[in-house]
């Protein structure tokens, strides 16, 4: 397949179960590694990258958003927030002052203190993209995003990832539903590994 | 490179994870607290017995009368062996030994009295030297001396433990007590600080009154000598010297070593000395297995605890940690748990064992258990290698986790 997202844009992809997408989104996140073909994040050739720079690549380029939102439970929304930059070695209290800033743009600057588990799981979303942001990443991949949330909160959360789009950060996002996936710029279809025809 | 933000996000990982922790560093607290109270009895036993042997001179060899155990020049075996005056003279002023002094036990049982309290206690004749060879100091009056010996004077040193019961509280010194119907004169207590009970209940006369008393007899039942020389070979030399001598006099085999009775104080003290260098390795060999088993516990629940953050360490990952940062936070983790436990068991250890210094009822063979600081520095650079090494393999294992099967953990 041959796949090609330009800067700034808010791309969709979506398929059956299977069909690869996540497979997809995992080598696109440098999680993963593939066996054929080649992958450039802007001018780089991203390819059998050692452990430790891929991970210094998914600190600096790319923000996650998932589906059951992976905060860490023991911590604060503000600390899940600052914890990629803890892995760039920010000194805690401009972590927190950049966290905090974060927190504020998706609306939960009041929320700053709370548990994970006292959050409801739009709050939850918004912390893990507040958390997705706050390394000026080059690119959003965001995998069912609006998965384990009502309809009233999936909106609330694509128009949030449209304002985010809007400042320039390109999205990619995973889903299965029609009507997140229309909301995006544009949508691939995935088959059998392969990108489809709509 | 000590890293205040690392530490606190160990510290909140490890506050947040009480039981866990507590359980964890309780296996190792345990550990060092064991080994400390281990090191500090086996520190009090060698005192104890240390001062078992400072009851005598350390260089003192006793010589006792025995029975042939081999046949010599026709004679059979079981022939007893006598010691006389003329044994004396061919030790006394022989180079190579600092004091000599013979003995001769009153035998047989009789009471002794002083006014209408009597008891009964072992009474010797010897000379003044016998003093070095017992370690005895002077307490009240004086110590026998050579005109005592010359003249015959019926005198007498007696314990502690013999004042105490003969004359209770009163005055001691002048008094005299009745020794087989003669009258002694007290003229001395002497003291053993660290001579076992016994010690504190003999009377000394000089030698040459009980000989007398004994029908003008040259018999003696035992002698006493130290050595000059401290070194061990020295004086090893010096007794085959003086057993081949004595075999010689009293016409014995040389290789019969139950005619007469040779104990050198310094051979059984490096004796007991080998033998708790053994106790000491058997005791951290003891120690350090328990220690280890806690260090085991340690790694065993850092593993689990890996297991069931298998999710948190994939979203660390996710979000830009590398191996080494995992592998760096699960072994402070690990660290943090062992050297703040390790601490508190080696607090808890040498406040127990001080405790014991200060509450337990003297006893015979156990004196100032202890842990030297070197000792306890020691355990403490243990306790932070073992909780290194007691991290790395769990640490290995997370940091090796593929980030999206960590993920996939729900």
């Amino acid at each position: 397949m041959s796949l090609r997202v330009e800067k700034g844009e808010f791309v969709s992809i979506m398929g059956a179960s299977g069909s690869g997408k996540s497979t997809l989104l995992n080598i696109l996140g440098i999680l993963d590694g593939y066996d054929s073909g080649t992958y450039y994040f802007g001018e780089s050739l991203i390819r059998d990258l050692s452990e430790a720079d891929a991970a210094h690549y998914r600190n600096r380029l790319i923000g996650f958003v998932f589906q059951s939102f992976h905060l860490l439970n023991f911590k604060t929304a503000l600390e899940n927030v600052a914890l990629p930059l803890y892995y760039q070695g920010v000194p805690r209290r401009q972590r927190n002052e950049i966290a905090a800033e974060y927190l504020g743009r998706v609306g939960l600057s009041a929320r700053a203190d709370h548990l994970p588990m006292q959050l409801s799981g739009g709050e939850r979303q918004r912390v893990a993209v507040a958390r997705s942001l706050v390394t000026k990443p080059q690119l959003l991949l965001a995998d069912e995003p609006t998965g384990a949330l009502d309809s009233k909160t999936s909106d609330e959360l694509m128009a949030l990832f449209r304002h985010i789009n809007q400042e320039g950060l390109t999205i990619i996002l995973v889903t299965h539903e029609r009507d997140v996936a229309e909301l995006t710029d544009r949508t691939i279809f995935m088959k059998d590994g392969r990108t489809a025809a709509a | 490179m000590f890293d205040a933000d690392a530490f606190a996000e160990v510290w909140s990982t490890l506050t947040r994870h009480k039981l866990r922790t507590l359980l964890t560093a309780f296996s190792v607290a345990w550990g060092v607290f064991m080994l400390i109270i281990l090191l500090g009895a086996g520190r009090g036993l060698e005192n104890g017995a240390s001062d078992g042997f400072r009851g005598d001179a350390l260089n003192v060899v006793w010589i006792n009368t025995g029975t042939t155990a081999l046949p010599y020049a026709g004679q059979n075996p079981g022939r007893k062996i006598k010691l006389d005056n003329s044994d004396y003279i061919a030790l006394a002023g022989r180079p190579g030994l600092e004091y000599v002094s013979g003995l001769l036990d009153l035998s047989g049982s009789f009471m002794v009295r002083y006014g209408t309290r009597r008891s009964a206690f072992a009474v010797h004749g010897t000379f003044p030297e016998h003093k070095y060879l017992e370690n005895q100091t002077l307490r009240q009056g004086r110590m026998l001396n050579d005109g005592d010996l010359v003249e015959r004077r019926k005198v007498a040193i007696i314990g502690p433990l013999v004042a105490e019961v003969l004359f209770g509280k009163q005055p001691v010194i002048g008094e005299y007590i009745q020794i087989r119907g003669s009258n002694f004169r007290v003229v001395g207590v002497y003291e053993d600080v660290f001579g076992n009970e016994d010690d504190q209940r003999q009377i000394f006369v000089p030698l040459s009154t009980v000989q007398l008393l004994n029908g003008s007899s040259a018999e003696l039942t035992g002698m006493g000598v130290t050595i000059a020389n401290s070194d061990m070979e020295v004086g090893k030399s010096l007794v085959k010297t003086m057993q081949e001598m004595f075999a010689e006099h009293h016409r014995y085999s040389k290789d019969d070593t139950r005619a007469v009775h040779f104990f050198n104080n310094l051979e059984f003290y490096a004796k007991i000395s080998r033998m708790f260098v053994w106790i000491r390795a058997f005791i951290w060999l003891v120690g350090i297995g328990t220690l280890l088993a806690g260090i085991v516990g340690v790694s065993n629940i850092m593993l689990i605890s890996v297991k069931e953050r298998t999710q948190e360490i994939g979203i660390r990952k996710a979000i830009g940690a590398t191996p080494a940062a995992i592998v760096r936070m699960i072994v402070a983790e690990s660290l943090l748990i062992t050297a703040l436990a390790g601490y508190l068991g080696l607090a808890a250890g040498i406040g127990a064992i001080s405790l014991a210094n200060g509450f337990l009822p003297p006893m015979k063979g156990l004196r100032d258990p202890s842990v030297n600081f070197e000792v306890a520095l020691g355990a403490t650079v243990l306790i932070v290698i073992a909780g290194t090494l007691a991290g790395l393999f769990p640490a290995r294992r997370a940091a090796s986790t593929h980030p999206i099967t960590a993920l996939r953990n729900e």
